[in-house]
């Protein structure tokens, strides 16, 4: 559905011959990939073995895009594949610090499905209570116990080659969350995933991977949150997968606040069936380099999409959010709106993309991408991009920059508000109505919760 | 004894499958405004909808006569060319378009189709001076595009302009009067009542009886379920008005209880 | 009292009048479109001086001996072909095209005339004189339009200009490119290539090589140019691309309005048409510059039409001023155009008002860039895309602020209307911002013709096809405001014939 393998460079085309890959330093990541491969133990026969040896050998051919690729333009991928990553194969007990994982990230109720540097923490999750049917569990049990459920999903979006982060974790799929909520269940309690990364001597990657599954009817929601201990260097490349079965309901935030000096790179397919109803709300605070795609594909007549984000980029940092949503067939809805903060020298990228395909009659579909600019050191680079084949659709789309209203804050200077109080007051509501959007009244507290303590620095 | 404008005859009408008329039977003569009364939902739009032939409307039963042609063969544009005149209850916008040349290119049609000269910019011009005097209609509101950012009220009023400059057979009014005040809604009667002619007539359609106080009608019909299930004299407006739809649907249920 | 008051009325009704019959003669010509699909196709059978097809450094050579061309524009010429040879094709995310065979192009065809070129209109081929009467654009000063001055370019030449003298009274200087050079050296030489440099990408590394004509236009400080300029390009000769340059240079406190229209024959093979336009104007200067682009857009099976790829930039050099570009692109295979304004000059003004039809296989990619890099620099961008038949329609626009941009404003608005189930229309914006004064905002939709309004209309007693082209009339008309009187009326035209088979 995205094409790739372009440059829009249009007039600017001059003498360099167009780079859009690049190969440098992908020898660590295949030699990773060997010990992390040999650390398999023959699992590596399965279909999955397939899929894995397939992605590496796709991705020893193309390596990672460079700014000549499009869809990579503004957001250089070199400072992050120059650092000496090492997968994380095996965990100490030793390394599981109690404490820094009790400290960190969401604790309201929930099932919880904790991971440290890619690894299951069995006692640290919490999964009593479960309801009958519902599996709440991570995912290399799920590929020992539900194997043909997880292989009928699994890697099942369309061109699985096309973004080389992805491709890079499917080559290393092994563990992460997974959950299935069977047909017309609702699911009472969210489910929270926490993935949380420390490196401990070296720099560390991981890949976790994250498969949902709501069958028809369904209803059930997701916060994955992705944090670390902060100063730390470490690249977390995820993939999540959500499939919304027919009538099914499935709410999936994303709260990232990693080490301001690690890297996040996160991708996240999901299918909507008919009358499908998804929500996808991905809320960036920190890293130093960050990657989003969420990505969602309307394949059933009557199915609803929304796609939402914020991001607060400061200090040395670069958040890029990449969303599309694809309309396949008739009669669908989706809705966006990423909402953006740019302060200090920080550098935010938003291109969200509307496929209307051919048959995707009566589409109606809204796109919002609001920016505001509070440092003269910052910058934002914005692309909404709308691609409709079909004739009978309504498609709109916006982009707006800025700084904070004059008019707003003297309003509440007149009031005896001070200066940067009333800055503060107008960039939390700016803000906080992207979360608003979030249904659960305790992770929404939560998201806020981050929002001040980000604002406040 | 005069002559029928409009003879309708167990009008049927599909929209997406759900029949919305279930058999409309009524005649319209000469001179004569007829009111059509009715819930929301009753079907009143559709019959204005169906009599002006949009295609979103499928007619599976019944007949039309229009002054002795079948309605129901004609395009939308060959009705309107005919003498029929929807006043929509929402009126479109069109951008971009000004407003005083979309009403020559119409009036232009109608007068080509009637074997008349067409008007040049002046002769049009000073038709449109002399209705906008009847009609107390602000010129501004002519050279703005159509609809185009104008007001509930201001929509309504072109579209009794239009009317006035087209010198209809038959005007449907559907829902004229929604959504304007005491003030707005005299004017758009006044303009109705002042292109009253021996030859031509007017259907009246609405929710409440005020707009009645103002177009007086010779007939009212009561509408519910997608039938005629009452008609009388302008005094079954009143009646309506003091004892509400609920009468209505009594009156309908024991009509559903005779028709078995 | 009385008197006044009724006086007041009069006036304000003679207004309306006159406002109002100015409207209902524009729509009125529309009413009389004819009903050929492209009634520019004809071929005039002409002498002519054509040099062999193929591109290497000698056909550079014989196009600039020809032209009597000095030294230095052959190198520069030589210079641009060079790295021309080391680039790359650009290939477009939205579109495929067949390859180009370069080699197979004749880049140089003249109608044959007297050794050096008509002297003046009156020298000019009888049947060039024909070709252009019926191509509703007489060169005959007396017969031609009151206040539009015409320079016509036919294949790689220029053929003669009109009111040169007229213009020549208030030292507007307004003629081909090659007279330019041979009179002008000095203008031709300080400003050609300083906004679209020689290697600047593929198509304007070609044109800079291979260029054999084209318009130039000066207009001293605090001339307002008392007439419309313009440039007619027409393609005759078969097998031939057409590489012309304009250069139009507005000094000081002056003012210009510059049109451009161009047709060719209608024929089964494409064509390659790779112009460069660079507008420079200085402090205080406006250039307004609309184009009319009716270029043969090839038949209902896609088969022939003209390659369109276009570089057009302005650069506000100057404080305070103004570059607006119009567009009104019916014709052309494929369209790659992106007329742009690099905002240099504090306050300077950058406007881009663009209407793009594509019907049957037609595919326009266009919009243009703002690069805001002066204090308080303004741009707006106003986009009508119409897709009908199987065509697609692309716009594309970069507006970038510069950390200098204290005070940037940009307002963009695209809008895509489908008529059909098979066109498809695609809206890429690039907004790059790096101040945090800049105010940018950018506004795009898509829809259907409304089935709703179309209905209206007929009810009204209008056919769906008078409908249909008054809806879509009305759709482009914030981009008509924007052209002359004359363009605009025929733009109208062109569309309303554009899309006459397009309604289902």
């Amino acid at each position: 559905m995205e094409v790739s393998g372009t440059t829009i460079n249009f007039e600017n085309n001059a003498i360099t011959v167009s780079k859009k890959y690049t190969t440098e330093n992908i020898q660590q990541f295949v030699d990773a990939f060997n010990l992390f491969s040999n650390s398999l133990n023959g699992e590596s026969d399965s279909t999955l073995g397939a899929k894995r040896s397939a992605s590496i050998e796709h991705f020893k051919v193309t390596g990672f895009p460079t700014t000549k690729h499009e869809e990579w333009k503004y957001t250089n991928m070199l400072p992050i594949i120059r650092n000496d990553f090492h997968p994380h194969l095996t965990l100490d007990q030793r390394e599981v610090d109690e404490a820094f994982i009790r400290a960190s990230g969401y604790r309201g109720e929930a099932f919880r499905l904790v991971f440290l540097n890619g690894h299951f923490l069995p006692e640290q999750s919490s999964l009593e209570g479960v309801p009958e049917g519902v599996v709440v569990t991570n995912l290399a049990s799920a590929i020992r116990e539900k194997t043909d459920l997880v292989l009928e999903h699994i890697v099942g979006y369309g061109d699985s080659f096309e973004h080389s982060f992805a491709t890079l974790n499917t080559a290393h799929l092994r563990d992460g969350a997974f959950l299935y909520i069977p047909k017309n269940v609702k699911l009472q309690k969210p489910v929270h995933i926490l993935y949380l990364t420390t490196s401990t001597d070296q720099p560390v990657v991981t890949y976790p991977r994250t498969l949902l599954i709501a069958e028809g009817g369904a209803e059930g929601s997701v916060v994955e949150e992705f944090t670390g201990k902060s100063g730390e260097i470490y690249l977390t490349n995820a993939v999540a997968e959500a499939i919304v079965g027919e009538n099914a309901h499935l709410s999936h935030i994303k709260i990232q606040h990693e080490s301001r000096d690690a890297f996040h790179i996160g991708a996240s397919h999901a299918k909507l069936g008919r009358n499908a109803n998804y929500f996808n709300n991905t809320i960036s605070f920190g890293g130093k380099i960050v990657r989003n795609d969420p990505w969602a594909v309307l394949e059933g007549e009557g199915g609803h999409a929304a796609v939402d984000g914020l991001y607060l980029v400061g200090e040395d940092q670069l958040i890029d959010n990449h969303t599309s949503i694809d309309h396949t067939v008739p009669n669908c809805t989706s809705h966006e709106l990423y909402k953006g903060i740019l302060r200090d020298n920080g550098h935010g990228v938003f291109n969200g993309k509307i496929f209307v395909q051919k048959d995707a009659q009566k589409t109606d579909s809204v796109q919002s991408n609001v920016n505001l600019l509070l440092s003269d050191e910052a910058e934002i680079d914005t692309k909404p991009q709308l691609e409709i084949y079909a004739d009978d659709v309504k498609c709109t789309h916006g982009a707006t920059i800025g700084r904070l209203d004059d008019t707003s804050i003297f309003y509440l200077r007149a009031r005896g508000i001070g200066k940067a109080q009333a800055e503060q007051m107008l960039t939390y509501a700016f803000a906080v109505e992207v979360i608003e959007h979030i249904s659960d009244e305790n992770i929404r507290e939560y998201a806020i919760e981050l929002l001040d303590a980000r604002l406040d620095k | 004894m005069s002559q029928p404008i409009l003879e309708i005859s167990n009008l049927h009408a599909h929209v997406e499958g759900n029949e919305i008329l279930k058999g409309i039977n009524l005649t319209i003569n000469q001179g004569e405004v007829h009111a059509i009364m009715g819930p929301n939902g009753s079907g009143k739009s559709t019959l204005a909808q169906v009599l002006a032939g949009h295609e979103a409307y499928e007619v599976t039963e019944g007949s039309v006569r229009y002054r002795g042609l079948d309605l129901l063969e004609l395009d939308p544009e060959e009705r309107a060319r005919e003498g029929v005149f929807l006043a929509f209850q929402y009126p479109v916008e069109l951008p971009g378009v000004n407003g005083m040349y979309f009403m020559k290119a119409a009036l232009n049609a109608v007068r080509k189709h009637r074997g008349l000269d067409e008007f040049d910019a002046a002769d049009f011009l000073t038709l449109v001076r002399e209705k906008t005097q009847v009609l107390d209609i602000p010129k501004e509101l002519l050279n703005r595009p159509v609809n185009e950012g104008f007001s509930g009220g201001e929509k309504k009023r072109n579209e009794i302009f239009q009317m006035a400059l087209l010198e209809p057979s038959l005007a449907i009014l559907d829902e004229t009067d929604s959504g304007l005040d005491i003030d707005a809604l005299r004017i758009v009667a006044d303009g109705v009542n002042k292109l009253k002619r021996p030859d031509n007539a007017a259907l009246v359609i609405t929710h409440y009886q005020r707009l009645l106080d103002y177009i007086v009608p010779d007939f009212v019909h009561v509408l519910s379920g997608g039938q005629i299930i009452k008609s009388g004299g302008k005094e079954l407006a009143l009646e309506l008005e003091e004892k509400g739809y609920d009468w209505v649907k009594e009156l309908s249920r024991e009509g559903t209880v005779e028709a078995v | 009292m009385r008197d006044e008051i009724q006086r007041e009325e009069m006036l304000e009704q003679e207004s309306v009048v006159e406002r109002f019959d100015k409207k209902v003669v524009d729509q009125e010509v529309i009413d009389k479109v004819a009903t050929e699909e492209y009634k520019y196709g004809f071929y005039t059978d002409l002498e002519e001086d054509r040099i062999p097809p193929g591109l290497n450094e000698e056909i550079i050579a014989i196009i600039s001996a020809k032209k009597n061309e000095p030294e230095w524009l052959l190198e520069w010429r030589l210079k641009a072909f060079r790295v021309w040879q080391k680039m790359e094709e650009p290939t477009w995310q939205n579109f495929e095209y067949g390859p180009i065979d370069y080699q197979g192009i004749t880049y140089y065809a003249a109608p044959k005339s007297k050794a050096d070129g008509p002297k003046s209109l009156d020298e000019v081929d009888p049947e060039i004189l024909d070709m252009y009467e019926k191509l509703g654009i007489p060169l005959n000063e007396r017969a031609a339009l009151a206040g539009v001055a015409v320079d016509a370019v036919l294949d790689s030449v220029s053929v003669g200009t009109t009111f040169k003298k007229t213009l020549a009274e208030k030292g507007i200087i307004f003629c081909s490119f090659s007279e330019a050079v041979q009179e002008h050296p000095e203008l031709v030489r300080q400003y050609l290539g300083s906004v679209v440099p020689s290697t600047d990408n593929y198509f304007a590394a070609l044109n800079s090589a291979v260029f054999s004509d084209g318009s130039f236009c000066y207009i001293p400080k605090g001339v307002r140019c008392p007439m419309e300029l313009s440039t007619y390009f027409r393609i005759n000769a078969a097998n031939t691309g057409q590489f012309e340059r304009t250069l139009l240079i507005a000094d000081e406190g002056s003012y210009v309005s510059y049109l451009e229209g161009c047709t060719a024959p209608r024929r089964d093979e494409n064509q390659l048409h790779a112009a460069v336009v660079e507008l420079i104007a200085l402090d205080d200067a406006e250039i307004k510059y609309s184009t009319v682009q009716n270029w043969y857009p090839g038949d209902k099976e896609g088969r022939g039409g003209i390659y369109n790829f276009v570089t057009k930039r302005g650069a506000c050099r100057g404080k305070n001023s103004k570059i607006s570009w119009t567009q009104v692109e019916t014709g052309s295979r494929i369209t790659w155009k992106y007329p742009s304004c690099i905002l240099q000059g504090d306050n300077s003004i950058g406007e881009f008002y663009s209407v793009a039809v594509t019907k049957n296989y037609q595919e326009a990619d266009t919009g243009t860039k703002m690069i805001h890099i002066g204090k308080n620099t303004r741009s707006t961008i106003v986009s009508k895309g119409i897709s009908a038949g199987f065509g697609q329609n692309t716009y594309r626009g970069q507006v970038k602020i510069m950390k200098s941009a204290e005070g940037a404003r940009n307002y963009s608005q695209c809008d895509s209307m489908l008529i059909g189930d098979k066109c498809g229309a695609h809206t890429f914006p690039y907004l790059e911002v790096k101040n945090s004064t800049a105010q940018i905002e950018h506004e795009a939709s898509t829809s259907k013709i409304g089935e709703d309004q179309i209905f209206y209309c007929r009810q009204r007693g209008l056919s769906a096809e008078d409908a249909v082209s008054m809806i879509v009339n009305g759709f482009c008309k914030e981009v008509f405001r924007e052209l002359p009187m004359e363009f605009a009326v025929e733009a109208q035209k062109l569309l309303a014939v554009s899309l006459e088979d397009s309604v289902g």
